[in-house]
């Protein structure tokens, strides 16, 4: 964790730094930390630190201890579950949807994205990787026309970032993921709604299906069940 | 840490009552604050009214403006858009969930609030209505048992009940709202699941259409409902 420079709004700046630190691992997850230590470590006073806390807290990545501090939150494949399932919610009827008002130049950020996520596979850059798989599903929603939605499924991507896991390198490689976001690509560019929001919903799921059984070495009947409806 | 504590329950309590006071209508719409003035008629510390107000604005329900105070923000037609695409996208298939998969208690609990409904509406108690109204909606998103799911609805139900708005008494009345309340009921008792989710649907989409039009009279915006037949095609 840097020193934070004040100057714009420090809370913000604490909160992004807080943030980064929890998804990279530097804060770790079931650790207890005091907001006094935490404000120290970033040379701000502890105020902006309590109430960057407060937001990440509603968010569900740290949780306040009576007397104790505050804990950063470990992932349980409940959450996972969670996750994936409002994902699939959301992600598949919002594709369907964005096919209908995608423009050229949104196609061409999805390119782009794909693009980048082929390039940072060969360079076997994990993080940049997940930057632009981030900004493939996120130009989706936006299209789809709903800022709520696209913030909100953000957040639910931190969420499973918090545990700081992937199944990129374990249960698949840097090239699966950015290949799997290749048949979405083509059902867009073929204006075929049905067919992008069953890529889409195939992706999530095969993500969903791949992380837990590697986090936790199960299945779910969750995603047994979403499969066999999907097929 | 003792103090820091005791202050985020006073937060919680502080971020009821702001909530409440905006959606009554006592904080109005557009009306500017300062959370020095705000403490003071709560008669707390600024720090909690502080906290409480950065929650607040997460959700859009303030603005905070530099150097000024508390901005109450008035709602939108997009406001209402993007909520209701939202609770469109996650309570047509819980309702459908709960016709399929729904228990016992799930169906006495409806019967129970459906019957309260029915008695608010003959009295023409709109808030107590409004309440039975939530916990109707509540009750079967929550058996879907995604926790995530049920606060996010909440968050959504607090962005539209913000302000007032409500199409009580502005192209419906409160007996026909229940009533739109019991086919959803009759149908998830069927275990219709097809059935419960249009009708679940077609209760959503009438409510949206009612507001849009409510909000659009203030707002002076388009009082386009065009989005409404695009997101119920891709359910």
């Amino acid at each position: 964790v840097k020193k934070v420079r004040v100057e714009g709004s420090l809370m913000n700046q604490v909160g992004d730094t807080l943030r980064a630190a929890i998804l990279s691992g530097e804060l770790v997850a079931g650790q207890l930390y005091s907001v006094q230590d935490l404000a120290e470590v970033l040379g701000v006073s502890r105020t902006p630190v309590r109430e960057a806390l407060i937001r990440l807290a509603s968010k569900g990545m740290v949780r306040f201890e009576r007397n104790r501090g505050v804990r950063i939150l470990q992932t349980t494949s409940e959450d996972l579950e969670e996750v994936f399932e409002l994902r699939l919610l959301l992600e598949v009827p919002a594709t369907r949807l964005a096919v209908a008002r995608m423009q050229d130049a949104d196609l061409v950020e999805l390119r782009t994205c794909l693009e980048g996520m082929k390039k940072a596979a060969e360079a076997g850059d994990e993080r940049a990787l997940m930057d632009h798989d981030r900004r493939f599903h996120a130009a989706i929603l936006e299209v789809a026309g709903n800022h709520r939605l696209a913030v909100f499924v953000d957040s639910l991507r931190d969420l499973v970032l918090t545990r700081g896991v992937s199944t990129a390198g374990t249960s698949r490689t840097l090239h699966d993921i950015a290949d799997e976001h290749a048949p979405i690509l083509e059902k867009f560019e073929a204006r075929d709604a049905d067919g992008a929001a069953s890529a889409m919903r195939r992706h999530v799921l095969h993500t969903a299906q791949l992380l837990i059984k590697q986090e936790f070495g199960t299945g779910t009947d969750t995603f047994d069940a979403w499969s066999a409806e999907a097929s | 840490m003792k103090p820091m504590v005791a202050r985020i329950n006073v937060t919680d309590e502080v971020l009821t009552t702001l909530r409440e006071a905006i959606i009554s209508g006592e904080l109005e719409p557009g009306s500017l604050h300062s959370v020095y003035k705000l403490a003071e008629r709560l008669n707390v510390s600024r720090t909690p009214v502080r906290e409480a107000v950065l929650r607040l604005a997460d959700v859009g329900m303030v603005a905070l403006e530099r150097n000024r105070g508390v901005r109450i923000k008035g709602i939108t037609v997009r406001d209402i858009e993007d909520v209701f695409q939202l609770r469109l996208l996650l309570e047509v298939p819980a309702t459908a969930f709960a016709a399929r998969c729904g228990q016992s208690e799930l169906a006495a609990a409806l019967a129970e609030i459906m019957e309260a409904m029915r008695m608010a509406a003959a009295d023409d108690d709109e808030l107590l209505f409004m309440k039975h109204d939530r916990e109707f909606h509540r009750a079967i998103v929550a058996n879907f048992g995604n926790v995530r799911l049920t606060s996010v609805i909440e968050t959504l139900r607090d962005v539209s009940q913000a302000h007032g708005v409500s199409t009580v008494h502005r192209g419906r009345d409160l007996p026909s709202m229940a009533e739109e309340h019991a086919t959803i009921l009759e149908a998830i008792n069927r275990g219709d699941a097809p059935v419960a989710a249009a009708h679940m649907e077609e209760y959503l989409a009438h409510t949206a259409g009612l507001l849009v039009r409510q909000v659009a009279a203030v707002t002076k915006e388009p009082a386009s409902t065009e989005w409404l037949d695009r997101v119920r095609r891709c359910g």
